[in-house]
């Protein structure tokens, strides 16, 4: 049982997804089972009516890859209102994107929203962010 | 200018002094996150940063020729109205009416053009995304000072003193100018001086300052009132949400239950106004934008979005000297600051538009909850409203 348990951790750690999608600095948010999203902002610590970016990277069974389209949005839950900006993406380099337009305009929680097309299926997923 | 910071210093002197004349203990305790809230909404005043999209921004010949045109009645089609006719520096550049009155009568409340340095959009539908641009719209307003380019060429005809001045801080003569360029170098020149208008340090400067240097002896002489107003304010009536920063507003737009129709229609606010700006031929994205990176300066021009729920909102407006800036609201339609307050108190919502969130509440406050809101306010302006530069 103990040998199983230690062969499935490796494989876990071995797994494609694990091992070759890296991007320092940056934080992840698993998409479904074969996809993950890196994504950071800049500057790094986004401020109440600054614009900032969001740069993103996609990954497929451990590579990055290029999705076909992609959209990025924010809303704040509790109140039940978005940004008065609209997100525009550019690619940023090899297999990197920016979202720009990104304007907070209160304090509080907000949730991003990254909708992509990869293949012939639309992913979209949800992270939140505290903004002081 | 030293004579300027001399009166700056005694105007910050004597606030100081008032301050602490009046000092009471307050013994009303701030929680760590209410200081950070607190700290938020300061320093004031906040750094000068050059409008880079005005080439005469921040220039000191521009902003006294500025000054001289904001007064200067000659500019308006029939040469009686100035700027300064609705933005009176004695009403810390309001006119004081419910409704402003142009040429002719007109649908919305004067603003104050005082701490507009920072500001991302301006009027109350934000129908301009910079300062000089907006200083050019009520120029050519039939309703406002119906002036013409043609108007103004005559009136900054190299013949006259002004006109003279103008060419040399320009580096153009008017007469030679086509009309849109002289529209721009005129805004921009009128920008220069308004954006020099600043409010002075106020009471609540002073606690906010101190409570951030843990100065516990100088906190203690904010009166106890204004600091149950203020924690109501970033607290459970959540008007920090919007107002916000050191100059009190987030600098966006809000619907607030106030009615939108007016005496010839109705005035959708926010909604018209990203339709204006963005048709503009003085907006950002057009060549009289001076910043080498337009990128930058034209952001919030390019990424702005209409929608539905635009309908109605109008801008948040600074809180900085509040209480002397009566009446209230895009329209005018309130009198007093309490009754301001009253209105959030009691809020209607069924008079909120229906896309507009669910922000707002009725919050039902107190008769004591309002007067503390109403001592902190008043704490947000100096008694004689002096302006810094």
């Amino acid at each position: 049982m103990a040998k199983r348990l230690i062969v499935f951790v490796m494989l876990g750690l071995l797994s494609p997804l694990a091992i070759a999608c890296k991007w320092p600095e940056a934080e992840s948010v698993r998409v479904d089972s074969d996809h993950v999203l890196f994504y950071r902002f800049a500057p790094e610590q986004p401020a109440v009516g600054e614009f900032f970016l969001m740069n993103l990277k996609f990954c497929r069974d451990g590579k990055f890859v290029d999705p076909d389209s992609i959209r990025a949005d924010a809303t704040m839950p509790a109140h039940a209102h978005g940004m008065n900006y609209r997100v525009t993406i550019a690619q940023a380099g090899h297999q990197i994107y920016e979202a720009r337009g990104f304007l907070l305009h209160m304090t509080g929680l907000w949730r991003f929203e990254i909708v992509f097309k990869d293949g012939k299926k639309r992913r979209r997923v949800l992270f939140d962010y505290q903004l002081n | 200018m030293k004579f300027v910071a001399r009166q700056f210093v005694f105007a910050s002197c004597a606030t100081l002094f008032s301050f602490f004349a009046h000092a009471t203990d307050n013994s009303v305790s701030i929680s760590p996150a209410e200081k950070a809230a607190i700290v938020s909404l300061g320093p004031w005043p906040p750094k000068f940063i050059r409008d880079v999209s005005n080439r005469h921004s921040g220039k000191p010949h521009a902003q006294a020729l500025g000054k001289k045109l904001f007064f200067a009645s000659g500019l308006s089609g029939d040469g009686t109205r100035a700027c300064a006719s609705c933005h009176n520096p004695g009403l810390l550049f309001t006119d004081a009416r419910a409704l402003a009155l142009g040429v002719l009568p007109l649908t919305r409340h004067t603003p104050s053009v005082v701490n507009l340095g920072a500001a991302r959009w301006f009027g109350w539908g934000g129908e301009s995304d910079s300062l000089w641009s907006h200083s050019i719209r009520p120029l050519l307003a039939k309703n406002e000072m119906g002036s013409s380019a043609g108007h103004i060429r005559n009136f900054l005809s190299t013949q006259t003193a002004l006109g003279r001045e103008f060419s040399s801080v320009t580096g153009g003569a008017a007469n030679r100018l086509d009309d849109d360029s002289l529209l721009a170098e005129l805004g921009k020149v009128l920008a220069a001086y308004q954006e020099t208008l600043v409010t002075p340090r106020t009471a609540f400067d002073l606690f906010r300052d101190a409570l951030e240097n843990n100065n516990e002896a100088k906190t203690r002489a904010y009166p106890a009132a204004a600091v149950r107003g203020l924690k109501l304010f970033i607290g459970s009536a959540q008007c920090v949400l919007c107002h916000s920063g050191p100059s009190f507003t987030n600098g966006e737009f809000a619907e607030i239950g106030i009615p939108y129709f007016t005496h010839s229609g109705v005035d959708s606010g926010r909604y018209s106004g990203i339709k204006i700006v963005v048709n503009s031929r003085f907006n950002l994205l057009s060549p009289y934008n001076d910043d080498p990176n337009r990128d930058s300066s034209s952001r919030h021009t390019r990424h702005v979005s209409l929608s539905q729920r635009n309908w109605g909102e109008f801008k948040v407006p600074s809180l900085r000297s509040v209480a002397h800036t009566a009446p209230y609201m895009h329209n005018g339609s309130i009198a007093t600051l309490r009754e301001v307050v009253q209105h959030y108190s009691n809020m209607d919502l069924d008079r909120i538009h229906a896309d507009s969130g669910s922000l707002l509440r009725p919050l039902k406050l107190t008769k004591s909850q309002i007067d503390d809101l109403l001592a902190f306010l008043s704490t947000l302006g100096s008694d004689n409203g002096t302006l810094t530069h």
